[in-house]
């Protein structure tokens, strides 16, 4: 998978494409195939509606994937594509929750981190080299729990991003 | 597992040599500073080849040579009791070119993977950044 992206333009035809929201709607389309077999990380997402958040993070990701190999000083390899694969996918994922923009990171070894804060608590999300990813919840600055986000668990993400704003009482 | 320290075959031990009060330098870039709050995230202090954090200590070099030919970036201190109370060790490993050079190393108890970054966050928020960003 080159490019993730594509662009929806006028149809080359003459015919209109009655499924055209407009002709310069953009789409991301990710057949998760290559990287997992599971439907559940087939998403589409409308560029047109997208929130702020969500394409500058895509950007930020994007800008990334172009950092060479020793980026850290320390030798790091370049992001992995399945890194750079799999956080476009969480990004796909939580477009549509009502969390608020993350800050994205790379992470010596060839990952990426998304990291959110809301209130007294924060959510990262890192993506590892090889593609999985793993979470850490943070309660009041010192109380954390982290663990793997299994790859068929999509719920598993959204259920990260309900609870970040989930504020008690 | 790759090793991010070539040449390291066995796991390096603490070094009591290396005092808790001593700052342990990292090299850090922009992106792993925090825009809400100006600290630094956990991505600061991982390192998902072999888990081993490169430093150096601050008693055996300056903040120049650390970043000497690294522009663009700037430099976090730790002080080495912050991985020790986390059952971090800190292990001397110098090389020909860097008497300076150590390594903050896991448990193995946290070898699994997913057990590292709770400890990379709780360093990362007690560093202090010593030089900024280049802007």
């Amino acid at each position: 998978m080159k490019n993730p992206f594509v662009r929806r333009g006028p149809p080359h035809s003459s015919a209109p494409d009655p499924n055209a929201i407009s002709a310069n709607a953009f789409y991301s389309i990710q057949p998760l195939g290559a990287l997992q077999p599971q439907a559940q990380w087939l998403a589409i997402t409308p560029y047109a509606t997208a929130s702020e958040w969500f394409m500058d993070s895509i950007h930020t990701v994007s800008r990334l994937g172009h950092l060479e190999d020793g980026w850290d000083s320390y030798g790091s390899p370049a992001l992995t594509h399945m890194a750079k694969a799999r956080a476009l996918q969480v990004l796909i994922c939580l477009e549509r929750q009502p969390v608020p923009g993350p800050h994205v990171a790379p992470v010596p070894g060839g990952g990426i981190s998304m990291d959110w804060s809301s209130g007294s608590r924060a959510l990262e999300l890192e993506v590892l080299p090889d593609g999985s990813v793993e979470f850490l919840r943070v309660y009041d600055s010192d109380r954390m729990e982290e663990g793997l986000i299994p790859p068929d668990r999509l719920d598993y993400l959204r259920e990260q991003a309900a609870w970040l704003t989930q504020h008690p009482a | 597992m790759a090793d991010a320290a070539p040449g390291l075959t066995t796991r390096p031990v603490d070094d009591p040599a290396i005092p808790d009060a001593e700052a342990l330098l990292r090299r850090i870039v922009r992106e792993w500073i925090d825009p809400n709050d100006g600290t630094l995230i956990a991505s600061a202090f991982l390192d998902r080849r072999s888990g081993y954090v490169s430093v150096n200590r601050s008693s055996l070099t300056t903040r120049e040579a650390v970043l000497a030919n690294t522009a663009h970036m700037g430099l976090a201190a730790l002080e080495a009791r912050i991985p020790r109370r986390l059952d971090h060790a800190v292990a001397s490993d110098p090389s020909p070119d860097d008497a300076s050079h150590a390594l903050i190393v896991p448990p193995a108890s946290l070898d699994t993977m997913n057990k590292r970054k709770a400890a990379a966050r709780i360093m990362a928020k007690s560093a202090q950044i010593t030089e900024p960003i280049p802007s």
